[in-house]
């Protein structure tokens, strides 16, 4: 083999150099104008062979054994080291699993240790990394919930979490994460839709919800902040095709339902619901009767703010009030004292004024007419409680409540003739609302009680105080009218009720007003009578109750005088005793006690 | 695993250490297992004391770092990577950087303190001879420290311990080929290093 490059040639002749031949022999075989590079290395290397062929001198044996020793020591270190990383891990595995996994843990663990790193750390760098994995799913899963729509499938999850938040909520704040709850869930619907309007093919989504139930609002249902519509259009239906919702469990306002929905592309308030279930019954709401006298012996009837008189219907129930009313069937028993379980159709009972569906029967136009010449006394009252009952009944009618809102609605527009006597502190600023009021109201009343209410009215009027009040009972029939003249005669219309249960039984008899306005005879007398009856008691209800005292007596006189001949002696002669002292004695008395009607 | 030859092997499953082959020995070197790596040692330890010597020609040096050559194994020897293509190549490859690594702190280019240089154990009786020998022997050696890494391993390996190219091969990693290429470079250097200082 002939070697064409020096490399060849030098690696050639070293293997001959090292094979013992001479150096001048072998550099000889060469070309002629490789020989002297050639020979140059080959002296280089003879060199070296001579550096390698001293021996060393012989290692000390006892540094050597020393050497020996400290290289066993080292060893047994790692080897310690070795077994103590690889122990606790191994002995977890066997435990809890078969050898298999225990063998392939251990080539798993072995193969990490094997890059390099401590021991140690490198074993529990797989269980880290599982940990770190699993924190990194969770934490996705929860963002992508928090960012999730009605629809999504992420929105359970994000339901779910704000459910817990609603129930690990203190006690005192519960209501109001309930409605924060419900908000954002408005909320979370409105931006749906909002986003489902602007997708051109966008299908109505299908959401669950659990939210808390609030009333009824005409026909749609209140959910929270949502109004939900109680049909739905089913999917693969036409565009008429509704169906309605299906509701399990008893709806009372205040319940916490699950419900499921359609989102329709748009809406973003109001939603289509397709079933409903209740889950938690509503907490009973708390009563705020301000003036109920806990030292009376025997029950008061105490009108307390924020409640209205109602009238009964025929074939009304309590339980079926309370619930329309968000409150108790014990409440109102207690705060009626209603002992027995009789309630008749006409009586006239306080009840929250939150009520819904009252549904007053148009007041006779006879007694609206009469009341509207009565002008309207400001004075009465304050208030507000009236207003809630008259919205679901007939507008006319509120304020004379004939029909629910009991007859204080009525007092009222006989009331305002006592106009004049303002006095009734709390009716001051009911004075001003009054007379608007009054002049509506009156219209109202003579729808209600076409009979009654006039004859109801005079003695009204005898309480011009009471008048306001009553007028500002009326308010709340006024739904027509107005909402303040409604809430002054509130007040008055709770004192007023005392009397009027007595005067509904005297008026009832007394009166047999239009039977053709409230379709019941018997309600319609007893809303004369209530209108009579908290005319004069509106003060003392929740407003001042000193003033009304004290209009009250200026009061007395003058209600007969403003109400109109027509009105008031009517109603006066029946009940005068009863009435005109009812209206003044209960100013007198805000307590509520329905102190004996004294003579006028 | 392993059973150190002072031990009686009674178990016929049991292989003596002394027969085991250098891939049994190190798989159960990894794991620490003291026969396994006593059998190692004392497999290598000449070695790598030989060519220490070689290299520095200074014998306390060379005692040195032998034991810090196999406490240097002992560290990494789970680290199969360093060492997976050839053991031996491995610990002479600690044992040159352990050389080189000196000499850099030492400042030493070439020349050697006479007092300094260790006694030669030459076989010549020539003082003389024996002087101009451990001159050149000294030179030499510089002159291979100067070298590149790989360039000094081949000509260490290759004319200091004697191994044949596909011996240095195989511990280097590296082809036939380019050993022989290597080795004629490095000695062309050597050679050029040498006649500089001379000339």
């Amino acid at each position: 083999m002939i070697p064409d490059s020096m490399e060849d040639y030098f690696a050639d002749a070293v293997e001959r150099l090292m094979g013992g031949e001479a150096l001048d022999e072998i550099v000889a075989d060469y070309p002629v104008a490789a020989r002297q590079e050639l020979q140059a290395l080959l002296a280089v290397v003879e060199l070296a062979d001579q550096v390698a062929a001293v021996k060393p001198p012989q290692q000390q044996p006892v540094k050597r054994i020393a050497a020996r020793v400290e290289f066993s020591k080292l060893a047994a270190v790692k080897r310690a080291e070795l077994h103590a990383t690889q122990t606790p891990l191994t002995a977890l595995a066997t435990k809890a699993s078969p050898d298999r996994l225990v063998a392939l843990w251990r080539r798993f663990t072995a193969g990490w240790s094997s890059l390099g790193a401590p021991a140690p750390v490198m074993r529990l760098a797989p269980l880290t990394l599982l940990l770190l994995v699993l924190y990194l799913s969770t934490f996705t899963v929860v963002a992508t919930a928090q960012a999730a729509l009605p629809g999504d499938l992420a929105y359970p999850v994000k339901s779910w979490i704000r459910e817990q938040r609603v129930a690990t909520a203190p006690v005192e704040q519960k209501a109001a994460e309930r409605w924060r709850a419900d908000q954002e869930q408005a909320q979370d619907v409105a931006a749906r839709a909002e986003q489902l309007q602007s997708e051109p093919d966008a299908a109505p989504l299908t959401a669950v919800s659990i939210l808390q139930f609030r009333g009824f609002d005409g026909e749609q249902l209140l959910l929270g902040d949502l109004k939900v519509i109680p049909w739905y259009r089913p999917e693969g239906g036409g565009e008429d095709v509704w169906l309605p919702i299906t509701i399990d469990g008893e709806l009372q306002p205040g319940a916490v339902v699950m419900l499921r929905y359609q989102i329709v592309p748009g809406a973003s308030d109001a939603v289509q619901g397709i079933a409903l279930s209740v889950m938690q019954a509503p907490p009973m709401p708390t009563p705020a009767p301000t003036a109920t006298p806990a030292t009376a012996r025997h029950c008061q009837r105490i009108q307390a703010p924020n409640w209205v008189a109602y009238v009964v219907r025929a074939g009304e129930t309590l339980s079926g009030i309370a619930a329309r009313s968000q409150t108790s069937v014990s409440e109102l028993r207690r705060v009626n004292c209603l002992t027995d379980g009789i309630l008749r159709a006409g009586t006239t009972i306080f009840v929250p004024n939150t009520i819904l569906g009252a549904l007053p029967p148009a007041p006779p136009p006879a007694v609206a007419t009469a009341i509207a010449t009565l002008p309207l006394p400001t004075a009465t009252a304050p208030t507000p409680t009236i207003t809630p009952s008259p919205p679901t009944s007939a507008p006319t009618i509120t304020p004379n409540s004939t029909e629910a809102q009991g007859g204080g609605a009525e007092a009222t527009p006989t009331m305002l003739p006592d106009a004049g006597t303002p006095t009734v502190a709390p009716t001051a600023d009911v004075t001003a609302e009054m007379t608007p009021e009054n002049t509506t109201a009156p219209t109202a009343t003579p729808v209600a009680t076409e009979t009654v209410p006039p004859v109801t009215t005079s003695p009204v009027a005898t309480d011009a105080s009471p008048a306001p009040t009553g007028a500002a009972t009326e308010p709340p029939v006024a739904t027509t009218t107005e909402p303040p003249v409604a809430t002054t005669t509130e007040p008055p219309v709770a004192t007023a009720t005392e009397p009027p249960p007595m005067v509904t039984e005297s008026a009832t008899t007394a009166t047999s007003p239009a039977p053709d306005a409230a379709g019941t005879v018997t309600a319609v007398a007893p809303a004369a009578q209530n209108t009579v009856a908290p005319a004069p008691v509106p003060p003392t209800a929740a407003p001042a109750p000193v003033p009304p005292t004290a209009a009250l007596p200026t009061a007395t006189p003058l209600p007969p005088t403003p109400v109109p001949p027509t009105a008031a002696p009517p109603t006066a002669t029946p009940l005068p005793p009863t009435l005109v002292p009812s209206t003044i004695a209960p100013t007198d008395a805000p307590a509520g006690e329905v102190a004996p009607v004294e003579a006028p | 695993m392993f059973k150190g030859r002072s031990q009686s092997s009674r178990t016929s499953e049991v292989t003596p250490v002394a027969e085991a082959s250098e891939e049994a020995l190190l798989a159960a070197a990894m794991q620490y297992d003291e026969a396994a790596l006593g059998e190692l040692y004392d497999r290598y330890e000449t070695k790598i004391y030989t060519y220490i010597y070689h290299r520095t020609g200074d014998e306390a040096l060379a005692e040195d770092f032998t034991a810090q050559v196999f406490l240097r194994m002992l560290e990494s020897i789970r680290d199969q990577k360093a060492w997976h293509s050839s053991f031996s190549g491995w610990l002479y490859r600690i044992a040159h950087n352990l050389v080189i690594d000196h000499y850099r702190r030492k400042g030493r280019q070439g020349t050697v303190d006479i007092d300094e240089a260790a006694p030669t154990a030459s076989e010549e009786h020539d003082p003389e001879v024996t002087v101009a020998q451990s001159l050149d022997a000294e030179r030499l050696r510089a002159a291979i420290r100067r070298l590149t890494d790989e360039q000094a391993e081949v000509v260490s390996l290759r004319f200091l311990e004697g191994y044949s190219i596909s011996e240095v091969a195989a511990m280097m990693n590296r082809t036939e080929g380019a050993i022989k290429a290597l080795q004629y470079r490095a000695v062309a250097t050597l050679r050029t290093l040498l006649y500089d200082q001379l000339h």
